[in-house]
This record gives C-alpha cells, sequence and structure tokens, in this order.
C-alpha cells in the first residue's frame, strides 16, 4: 500500500493532482484501503461510496488531461458528515429512524464542495442529529478516538475528525451547533473553525429554517491550518437558496489571511469562563500554549471573561438548544421513540417541556450575552481558552464531576467552553496544544470576532508554525 | 392673539408659533386644555390622570423662559397628554390595570423626557385597555374610553385616551403607543393622523430582561389632527440614546419635517384592499380604493398588489403566539397574584401565553422573521403600500364585531384590525390618514405603509394626502 500521499495536505495533494503527479484514482484508492483498515475498529465512516468516489476519480482524472480549469479541491477526497445532504447518498443524520434515508440532492456544503472539484468519499459519523459531543447512536458501535480506541473521538463531527487524524482524508466537512466541530477536534489532536453563525449558508429546509437564532454552521477539520483556510473559503459566501440570516457580504480571502502577522493583536485568556470546572492538567497545558501568542507579539493577557454563572450559561443554552430541536424534531417523540437514543429523547423532552415564556427569557438572556461578547471584542481582537475541560473519556462515561465540581449536565459538562460562542454567533477554532500524560490530545481554544475568521486563522497559522503539530499521529494510522 | 382662530382646533406647529412670538402664553394654553378635559373627561373618559397643578407649573415655567428669551424647545409651551403605559414622574401610573391603580411612577420614561426637554406641558395620563392588550379601551379602572364622534362607541385603543384627547381638542398632540395597531386603531377610529415608526426608531429605556428579546412589536408613536404635528412629535421621540432598549435603530432619525414637501411624484405605490384574504366592510374597501386614487393625481403610480404574508388565519396565530407569549413573559405572575383584579380580555391573554410551548413560539418566531423577508422583498419593489387602515369602523362598546362583511374574523378582538399587526411584526413604519366619514357617521382611514426605516416616505405621502384632501374642518360632535 503506498503511504507517501497520507500525511499531505489538501493544498499539497490539489497541487499534485493538478500538475499530474498523482492521480485523484490513486487518492481514493488509498484513502479507501484506510477506511478499510481503520473503521472497523474506529467507526469514522457511517457510509463509503468505494463506486461513486471511484467514477469520481476517474472523472477528475480525465478533466486533468483535458486540461482546462480546475477546482481548489480538485481531485481531494473528502467525507461529508452524516447531517448534510449528498444527492444519491444514504443520510442518516445519525439517527436509526432514517437508516434508510436516501439524499435526493446536495445540501449547500455538499454542493460547494463537489464544485471545487472534491471527491466525495462517504458520509462520517455522528450522534444522532448532531445532538451531543460524543458519537454513540444506534447505528452502531460508537465512533472511536484514534488516540485510544476505548475513548470517545468527541462529536457530533467525530466521524470527520476521525478521517482527518488517521489519514484517511486530508480535511473534512464538518458541523457545529455547540461544539461540535471542537469538541472533537480536539479531542483527536487536530484542526478545526467554527465560522460566524451564517458564514455558510444552509438551504432553507422547513418552517424554523427562518428562526433568527440559529447556531450551527458547516466548517472544516483539517490537519493544517492552511487547509481549513483553503475548505473554508470554498464553503462560504451567501447562496440565493440559503437561510435568511447567511450573511449577505462575501467572505474575506481566507489564504490571504495566513500570511497576516499577529504581532500587536490583543489577546485575553481565560482558563474558565469566570468559573467552570476544569481539569487541571488541561489547564496547565492550555495555558503554555496560550503564552506562544507572547512569543509571536500580542498582548496577552488573563481577562475575566464571565457571562454568566456555568449553570445559567448552560441554563440558558438548553432552552435554545432544545427548544429548536423539539420545534424542528418533535414529531420524533411520538413516531418513534422506540428507535431514538436516549440521550436524543432526554432533548427532545426537554424541548417539549419549555414554556413559551422560558423561551421568550432565553432569548432575551441570549441578546444579553451577545452585548457582553461585542463589547468583550472591542478592547480584545482574539479570546484564548482550553477547547475543552477534559480530554476524550471513555465512550459512554461523561465525566459528571470536574476537577471536584459537579457539571451542569452530564453530556455537556466537558465542553463549557463551546457553547457560548455558538450562542454568541463568534468564529472559534481548536488548534492542537499538547498530550496529557496519558497521551490524549488537547485543545486551545481560538475565539475571534464576529465575522472576523482570517484573523483566527492568521492567528492559528502563527501558532502552528510556533508550535508545529504535524508530526503527530496516533500509533493506530501508523501505516 | 387673532379671534378667528380657535385655539382649541390649532395644530401645534402654530401655537407654538404663536408662543414664540408672544401671541399666546403656554399659561393660557394649558388652562384651556385643562379646562377641556374637565368637562369633556365625564363623557369621553380619555384621561385616567390630570395633573393640573403640576401641569401649571410647568406652564408658568414655560411662560417665563418664553419672558426671559430663554432658548425653546420644538414643542415649547404646547400642552400633551401621555399614555398611562409611560412613566412620568411623581404621577400615578396605572397600566390600565386596577393592579396598579395606585402605582406612582419613580422617573420618566425615556420618550416622556424627550418630550419634557422640549418644553412640552404634560396636563395627564390618557386611558389604555389593560397593559395595551387589546385594541378597544374597555378596563377595570372606570368606564370605557368612549369616541367624541359618537359617545356610544369605541374610541378604538389601546391609545384610546390619547386619540379621543386629540379628537376633541383637548390637546393638540398626544403621546401613544403601537404594538399591534394601538396608535393606528384609535387614530382611524377617532378620524385622526397617527403613525407608528419603524420598529426600534423611538426606543424605551433597557429596563428589564425583556428588552432585550429581539423580537419586539411596541413603538411609541404620536396621535395628532395634523400631519406636520406629528412629524414634529415624532422627531422629538425617534433617535438612539445611550440608555436604549437594545432593540434600537442605531442611526440618527431622519429629518421628518423636510420630508413633509417631497410629495409622491414617482413613487410607486401598491394598494392592498384586504392584505390577500382579510374580512373587510365593503363601504370602507371602497372609500380607501377611492383614496388611494388620489395618489394617482399626486404623480404616484397606483397598482393593485398582492400583499399576503399567508392565510388571514395563519398570519393571525402567529401574531398571537408571539403577543400572548411576551404578555406572559412579562406579566405572567398577575395571573398568580391578582387574578381577580385583572380584565377578563387580559387574563385570557396570559391564560393564552401560559400555554404556549417553546416550540410553538420557536415557530412562531421563524414564521416572523420570514414575513420580514417577504416585506423586505416587497419594498424593494414598490415606494409604499397602502391598506384601509381598519375593516370596520368604531363600533358600540364592546360590540368587536365577530363577522366581517359576512366572514367569521380570526379572533373577536383582532378581527377590525387585520391591517395594523402585521406590520408590527415584519417592523415596518405605518400611520393611518383621515380619508372622511362613513355612512354612520364615524371615521375612516387608510394606513400608508413604508419601507422599514422609510418613515419619510410615509410623511411625504401623508402630507400630500392631507394638501389635497384636508380633513382639517371635520369635527366631533362632542367635543
Amino acid at each position: 500500500m503506498s503511504t507517501k500521499n497520507t500525511w499531505k495536505s489538501a493544498f499539497e495533494l490539489a497541487a499534485m493532482v493538478k500538475s499530474g503527479d498523482v492521480s485523484p484514482v490513486e487518492l481514493v484508492e488509498d484513502s479507501l484501503r484506510r477506511i478499510e483498515q481503520l473503521n472497523p475498529q474506529l467507526n469514522a465512516f457511517l457510509h463509503v461510496d468505494a463506486d461513486g468516489a471511484m467514477r469520481a476519480a476517474r472523472d477528475a482524472e480525465q478533466a486533468v488531461a483535458a486540461g482546462g480549469d480546475l477546482g481548489p479541491l480538485h481531485g481531494v477526497p473528502v467525507p461529508i458528515k452524516d447531517v448534510e445532504e449528498v444527492e444519491e447518498l444514504p443520510f442518516t443524520s445519525g439517527s436509526l429512524v432514517y437508516k434508510d434515508r436516501i439524499a435526493t440532492f446536495d445540501g449547500i456544503a455538499a454542493r460547494r464542495i463537489r464544485a471545487a472539484g472534491a471527491v466525495i468519499i462517504g458520509k462520517t459519523n455522528t450522534s444522532e442529529f448532531g445532538q451531543i459531543g460524543t458519537n454513540e447512536n444506534r447505528l452502531g458501535d460508537a465512533c472511536r478516538n484514534p488516540w485510544n480506541p476505548e475513548m470517545t473521538s468527541g462529536a457530533s463531527s467525530g466521524g470527520a475528525a476521525v478521517s482527518v487524524s488517521t489519514g484517511i482524508s486530508s480535511i473534512a466537512h464538518g458541523g457545529d451547533g455547540g461544539g461540535s466541530i471542537r469538541i472533537p477536534a480536539s479531542m483527536c489532536g487536530i484542526y478545526g473553525i467554527k465560522p460566524s453563525q451564517g458564514r455558510i449558508p444552509k438551504l432553507i429546509m422547513d418552517s424554523s429554517s427562518a428562526h433568527p437564532v440559529k447556531f450551527a454552521q458547516s466548517g472544516p477539520l483539517t490537519r493544517t491550518v492552511q487547509d481549513a483556510a483553503l475548505l473554508l473559503g470554498v464553503l462560504a459566501g451567501p447562496a440565493d437558496d440559503g437561510e435568511q440570516d447567511a450573511i449577505q457580504t462575501d467572505p474575506p480571502d481566507f489564504m490571504a489571511a495566513l500570511d497576516q502577522d499577529v504581532s500587536g493583536l490583543r489577546v485575553g485568556w481565560s482558563p474558565d469562563l469566570g468559573g467552570v470546572a476544569v481539569d487541571p492538567e488541561v489547564k496547565q497545558i492550555t495555558e503554555t500554549a496560550a503564552k506562544t501568542f507572547e512569543d509571536l507579539g500580542c498582548n496577552v493577557e488573563t481577562v475575566n471573561f464571565r457571562l454568566g454563572s456555568p449553570e445559567e450559561v448552560y441554563d440558558t443554552f438548553d432552552v435554545l438548544y432544545n427548544s429548536r430541536m423539539y420545534a424542528v424534531n418533535g414529531q420524533l417523540l411520538e413516531n418513534h421513540r422506540d428507535q431514538l437514543t436516549d440521550y436524543f429523547t432526554e432533548g427532545l423532552e426537554n424541548g417539549r417541556s419549555f414554556t413559551s415564556a422560558d423561551l421568550w427569557h432565553a432569548m432575551s438572556q441570549l441578546e444579553i450575552y451577545r452585548a457582553y461578547v461585542r463589547e468583550y471584542f472591542s478592547q480584545y481582537d482574539i479570546l484564548l481558552t482550553p477547547t475543552l475541560a477534559t480530554p476524550a473519556f471513555t465512550v459512554g462515561e461523561h465525566p459528571e464531576v470536574i476537577n471536584g465540581e459537579a457539571v451542569p449536565h452530564r453530556h455537556w459538562g466537558f465542553t463549557p467552553f463551546t457553547y457560548p460562542f455558538n450562542m454568541a454567533g463568534n468564529t472559534a477554532a481548536s488548534v492542537p496544544a499538547g498530550f496529557t500524560k496519558s497521551g490524549l490530545p488537547v485543545g486551545l481554544h481560538i475565539v475571534g470576532r464576529y465575522r472576523a475568521e482570517a484573523t483566527v486563522l492568521s492567528a492559528s497559522a502563527r501558532y502552528e508554525e510556533a508550535r508545529p503539530w504535524a508530526g503527530q499521529i496516533p500509533d493506530i494510522a501508523k501505516f | 392673539m387673532p379671534d378667528t382662530i380657535a385655539l382649541e382646533w390649532t395644530p401645534a406647529h402654530q401655537l407654538r408659533e404663536m408662543v414664540v412670538n408672544k401671541q399666546v402664553s403656554p399659561v393660557e394654553l394649558t388652562e384651556l386644555a385643562l379646562s377641556r378635559a374637565s368637562s369633556l373627561n365625564p363623557k369621553l373618559n380619555a384621561f385616567l390622570t390630570l395633573i393640573p397643578e403640576m401641569a401649571m407649573d410647568d406652564a408658568k415655567a414655560a411662560e417665563q423662559a418664553v419672558m426671559d428669551g430663554k432658548p425653546l424647545g420644538a414643542l415649547h409651551g404646547i400642552p400633551i397628554s401621555i399614555k398611562d403605559l409611560e412613566a412620568v414622574k411623581d404621577v400615578r401610573q396605572t397600566n390600565g390595570s386596577l393592579v396598579y391603580k395606585d402605582n406612582v411612577a419613580t422617573a420618566d420614561a425615556l420618550p416622556v423626557q424627550r418630550i419634557r426637554e422640549v418644553g412640552a406641558i404634560i396636563i395627564g395620563k390618557t386611558n389604555t385597555s389593560e397593559f395595551g392588550h387589546i385594541g378597544t379601551n374597555e378596563n377595570r379602572l372606570g368606564d370605557a374610553c368612549r369616541n367624541p364622534w359618537n359617545a356610544e362607541y369605541t374610541s378604538g385603543a389601546s391609545s384610546g385616551g390619547a386619540a379621543a384627547s386629540v379628537a376633541a381638542g383637548i390637546t393638540s398632540i398626544s403621546q401613544g403607543s403601537d404594538g399591534g395597531g394601538s396608535v393606528r386603531i384609535p387614530g382611524a377610529m377617532c378620524g385622526l393622523f397617527g403613525i407608528k415608526a419603524s420598529q426600534g426608531r423611538v426606543p424605551r429605556r433597557d429596563e428589564n430582561l425583556n428588552n432585550w428579546h429581539p423580537i419586539s412589536f411596541s413603538n411609541v408613536g404620536p396621535l395628532t389632527r395634523d400631519v406636520r404635528d406629528a412629524a414634529m412629535l415624532l422627531q422629538v421621540i425617534a433617535g438612539p440614546a445611550d440608555d436604549s432598549e437594545p432593540v434600537v435603530i442605531n442611526e440618527p432619525a431622519p429629518d421628518f419635517i423636510a420630508a413633509l414637501s417631497a410629495g409622491v411624484s414617482g413613487k410607486r405605490i401598491a394598494w392592498s384592499p384586504d392584505l390577500g384574504g382579510s374580512p373587510v366592510d365593503p363601504e370602507i374597501k371602497n372609500a380607501a380604493e377611492k383614496a388611494v386614487r388620489a395618489f394617482e393625481a399626486l404623480g404616484a403610480t397606483v397598482e393593485v398588489a398582492e400583499y399576503k404574508l399567508g392565510d388571514y388565519e395563519d398570519v393571525f396565530n402567529t401574531f398571537e403566539a408571539a403577543w400572548r407569549a411576551r404578555s406572559y413573559a412579562t406579566n405572567g405572575h398577575l395571573l398568580e397574584n391578582h387574578r381577580d383584579k385583572l380584565t377578563d380580555y387580559f387574563t385570557q391573554g396570559l391564560e393564552g401565553g401560559k400555554v404556549i410551548t417553546g416550540a410553538e413560539l420557536w415557530r412562531a418566531e421563524a414564521q416572523i422573521n420570514r414575513y420580514r423577508r417577504y416585506a423586505s422583498d416587497f419594498f424593494s419593489k414598490y415606494d409604499l403600500l397602502i391598506t384601509p387602515s381598519l375593516a370596520t369602523t368604531a363600533f358600540p362598546i364592546n360590540q368587536h364585531p365577530e363577522s366581517v362583511d359576512g366572514r367569521s374574523v380570526a379572533h373577536k378582538y383582532w378581527g377590525f384590525t387585520p391591517f395594523t399587526y402585521p406590520f408590527n411584526m415584519t417592523g415596518n413604519p405605518a400611520a393611518t390618514v383621515p380619508i372622511g366619514l362613513a355612512a354612520n357617521g364615524l371615521p375612516m382611514g387608510i394606513q400608508v405603509v413604508g419601507a422599514f426605516g422609510d418613515e419619510p416616505g410615509v410623511f411625504a405621502a401623508s402630507a400630500a394626502f392631507e394638501a389635497s384632501h384636508p380633513w382639517a374642518d371635520l369635527k366631533p360632535p362632542v367635543s
């Protein structure tokens, strides 16, 4: 088996495809072989489209031979998270209810990835409807962490993170509505960025699509910051058939942002957002990583960033997140309850229990948080926090106590840093910050101003130069 | 003072000139207003509270300022009334509710402060439905507010007293507010001009959590006999302030006075007699259509256009869900603690709000956001939309029409006003303009709706219509 291209970036691969140095067919064959090897243990893919990918690879090969314009991801294998529609492929949303559903069209992210010349190789694993940040569902065994398969990959873009961290693909499509890109990126030791809310529009799907409060964005999981800029450039920008909350201005040139200097940026470091429970080892690793920005010439100071008590912030998120979940998927409780996971049932039941007054107050509270975050970013360019409060943990064993403190909710206690920025709508990335003594990756969370993906990408790129992580490969993937 | 002019029917902008030129004293104007109030109020119940001593003190101070040659504000010396939902320092504020019968405000509301700062003389607090909940003016503080054109009939509400005060020549201008039609309804029923500005144009203070809710329908606005007077008063209360509520338009308000002479030449005016299916009294429809045609003579193009947010019942149900949810979120505690003091309609509204689920509100909010997109698309094609102001004229107290033009209405309390609340949901500026009397001797109006932020366009059209079809000579018998 050829491994010479396994750890190359998408940027490099696209250039090699373009120059004829490698065929898309070879790249797809490599990816398919690695899936065959790794998926039985890790469950990164819910569906592998071997035939379709090989057809697309051959078409891509012909297009190279024919000359002409090639997209920025031409011939590069890319998996799509299974909460996004890809025409003619299974579309389970991580749910047994939709085990046999086939998508009849491409979602906007899939459409754009395809239009950029990428070869879609399959659909990656996710928690049911992306509900929680670990990757158990009723379609099979959990998605597992390549650094220790006893541990969760994190989720909801769990399969995407595993695909990238094990060299199945150089990049992957994910989505993040409460942390679902940053959580598995942090747990699997790769890079992931959630763009600002509305940067990547979704198709208008149902009556809830028009709701003004939106938390979920598609986004890239990659091994290099450059690849994230590349894929984000492919995904971003307004669409005629997109939801109305989409940012209507054209995105900036994310690749150009990679060259930006970051010296002089005002960087705040908050180890606990004013009171959330954090594992001391994680805190120490991320604090050391955060200091890198001093070496990069930024003005780094420890800040008191506090939206409210951990419980209040979680409760506000819970009302907004699960009211929407119930508004969109509540019928599954009535019609398919026996097929749902316990956690998704709990989320829907929570959603059902909220009154209009609960939602009214939560939406008001949300605006207060947003004002707080705007005020912070009028004084600082970047907020750094740990990405997660803990490293990955054993599948199904969500920590209920962290550093001696009970968490507000079992499924969310390990990720108190991510969902506040879904509520606020800011862009936020996770960069690898180091490893725990037990060998599990830890991520540093880089939060930027609303619509300032370019700042987050340039900060990430400078950090990557200072503390490169590219050589860190999980043993299971060393082949 | 030239004795050919009856001061009680003189527009505020002329009174102000007379005050500045020392042709009339603020004391004289205030005495006249107080004397008309005390003789007419027993019949009309326009005022819940009169403050003759404070008003006379203010009037004397205003007179002194004139004599001292001090700089004089835009409404210097002009008697005005404040709706009893806004706070006037040291004055009783009932909110139209028996629960707050003895409540005394401790500070001026922001619009009140602004009105005071330009020298207007506050003579009292006007009648309103309980918490402004419905569009007719019954409450448990006393007899209903009555229509000066026929005291057996409702004034309309919730700014009922404000309208009765102006229509009966007690004041030339009144402050009202409009969350579902509450300026336009009594404006139309009492033969006045009244405008609800774009949502956020006239901020209140940031006083509680619910101020932050992004879906806000209520705007403070003027009720006047004269379009220029409304422009003057709106100019005084419009624009951001440091302590504004969050849902505020942050740009300075445009020049409404300058807009009065802009005319409608070349404007694209859409005419919708029924917003795509609301039941309307044929007499009103015909009178409104005739009035709309006047804009052609003024140089505009007028075409019949479909403006349909959705089915009539669906649009009402969406409004009702948001309206009741907000009422319950804000005042739900009254159901528990003061139920015996509430009106039936307010109890019904709160109970309705209590049982709306978070998911239902979520869907309603999504729907409202869709309506906003519809409105913004519509006003990219047209400059103005004209509809009848109401589906009926005023009706006898408590006899809300349950069917209109042979069709059942969506809700007894809202059936007569299907044209107003859609523009609270979308946030567009909308005015009611008098078009004469129906066969029953009661006033009718057309509603002039503008693009979001385009109060100047609404003022230009209203002033042009006023100049070509003046209504100043129409005076109600009760006065």
